[in-house]
């Protein structure tokens, strides 16, 4: 009889093989487990491998959201129509990459940019409250606001068709009428208790982070003034905007004066 | 002469391997929007640079590694658990495991979520793929006998989760591998 355990290392050779495959021919494996007896290592691999094949199983048991191949392609699509943008934010070493970055090769704005990150929630709370007390006629974009009005009057194109799509059930989707061709990335965010995403955006030189947190069932701040306009403020180099669709709202944070801002909307609410 | 490389269309590529790409992602980071976060990541990366997949029959393992490339990069933003610290005594997992093994796919995720990201990815790599340990060293670019050893106490570790009423005994320490 063969009471005894086997030692670590046998186990550790008998671990690595994958059932219904000779990996105990190896000689990594073979070494080791040349020093148990035959028959306990015999049982032990059946039992290893009966276990094996069900965690495979339910390895492969996850459910795939629905619509995920289209929003997939809706995306690829996107980034079709701005290839430029994201091919010169490869050369700047985007997180968007196959390969690794090469040795070396720093992100030109990659580093200054978790500072901007950091500071970009906190600013957008205190924008929150900003925007509700500011009368609109103080602000200092109002021709970029007169720019998006024109956007959405006449490419037909409205804050409510660009509202949140949900995302794996709660987690919206919609730019609020933000270029898609700028968003260069995604991430899952909570601002107020309220789960959302924060899109990465990147038009030349000039990058941004669009947060987008649904406005059902808020817990943060009332929210009175905010419009539908994006209405923006600039303030110590960054400006922040904000804007609502009902749906969700949306505050983005760049880099820069308001030029900054408005390039990451479509090219033809400019003209 | 002119080199004939297969026309490989990006949509027929998500269209065959979307589900699979974001089971993958799912295991690996645990949540359904990370997980198609980091699959749309992998797809985009896929799409820039379709050029490098000379064979479209190995589709598959190639966006498999974009996935955890994409991955590699996200984990740097948590605070990982150093495989290291996270030790586990072979000799005290029972040599008897069970008969007719049922595995629940919900604790499944979450024993894969209590995984350090170095086992996590040997783990994935073993089940997920069906990579053979020396494929994993070559893919992670570790010796044969680490990845025998983070497979064994991962994978002794994921049984403790699954099979186990008690969870076997970890002790912390400056492990060696």
């Amino acid at each position: 009889m063969d009471h005894e355990p086997l030692s670590s290392e046998v186990m550790s050779a008998l671990e690595a093989c994958r059932p219904g495959r000779q990996d105990e021919v190896l000689p990594e494996v073979a070494n080791r487990v040349a020093q148990a007896p035959p028959a306990q290592v015999a049982r032990m691999r059946r039992s290893l491998e009966r276990v094996d094949r069900a965690i495979m199983a339910a390895m492969e048991q996850v459910p795939v959201p629905a619509g995920l191949a289209e929003r997939l392609l809706e995306r690829l699509a996107a980034a079709d129509q701005g290839s430029h943008e994201l091919i010169a934010h490869e050369e700047t070493g985007s997180v968007l990459t196959c390969a690794e970055p090469a040795a070396g090769r720093a992100p030109t704005w990659a580093k200054p940019w978790p500072l901007l990150a950091g500071g970009a929630l906190a600013l957008a709370a205190s924008l929150l409250i900003a925007v509700a007390v500011w009368p609109r006629e103080s602000l200092q974009l109002a021709d970029m606001q007169t720019q998006i009005r024109a956007f959405y009057a006449a490419d037909g194109h409205s804050a409510a068709a660009n509202s949140a799509r949900s995302a794996g059930g709660s987690a919206p989707t919609g730019l609020g009428g933000v270029s898609p061709e700028s968003v260069v990335g995604r991430h899952a965010i909570e601002l107020f208790a309220r789960g959302g995403i924060a899109y990465e955006l990147a038009h030349r030189r000039t990058r941004g982070t669009l947060y987008v947190v649904p406005l059902k069932a808020w817990r943060g701040p009332t929210l009175t003034g905010l419009t539908a306009i994006p209405t923006a403020h600039s303030t110590s180099g960054t400006t922040v905007v904000a804007w609502t669709d009902n749906d969700n709202a949306y505050f983005l944070v760049a880099k820069g004066d308001s030029r900054a801002v408005w390039a990451f909307f479509p090219r033809n609410a400019v003209s | 002469m002119t080199e004939s490389r297969p026309i490989v269309e990006i949509g027929q590529i998500v269209s065959e391997h979307h589900a699979a790409v974001y089971r993958y992602a799912f295991r690996l980071v645990g949540t359904v929007c990370d997980a198609e976060d980091l699959t749309q990541q992998t797809f985009l990366a896929a799409h820039q640079n379709l050029g490098q997949l000379r064979e479209p029959a190995h589709a598959r393992a190639w966006l498999f590694t974009i996935l955890r490339n994409a991955y590699g990069k996200l984990k740097t933003k948590r605070t990982p658990l150093l495989a290291e610290s996270y030790e586990i005594d072979l000799n005290s997992v029972a040599e008897e495991l069970p008969a007719e093994p049922l595995v629940d796919p919900q604790r499944l995720q979450e024993a894969i979520d209590e995984l350090p990201d170095e086992f996590k990815l040997v783990v994935l790599l073993f089940y997920f793929e069906g990579c053979s340990y020396r494929e994993i060293a070559e893919r992670l670019t570790v010796p044969t006998g680490t990845v025998m050893s983070r497979l064994a106490r991962a994978k002794a570790r994921l049984r403790a989760k699954l099979f186990e009423p008690e969870e076997a005994p970890i002790s912390v320490s400056a492990g060696n591998e």
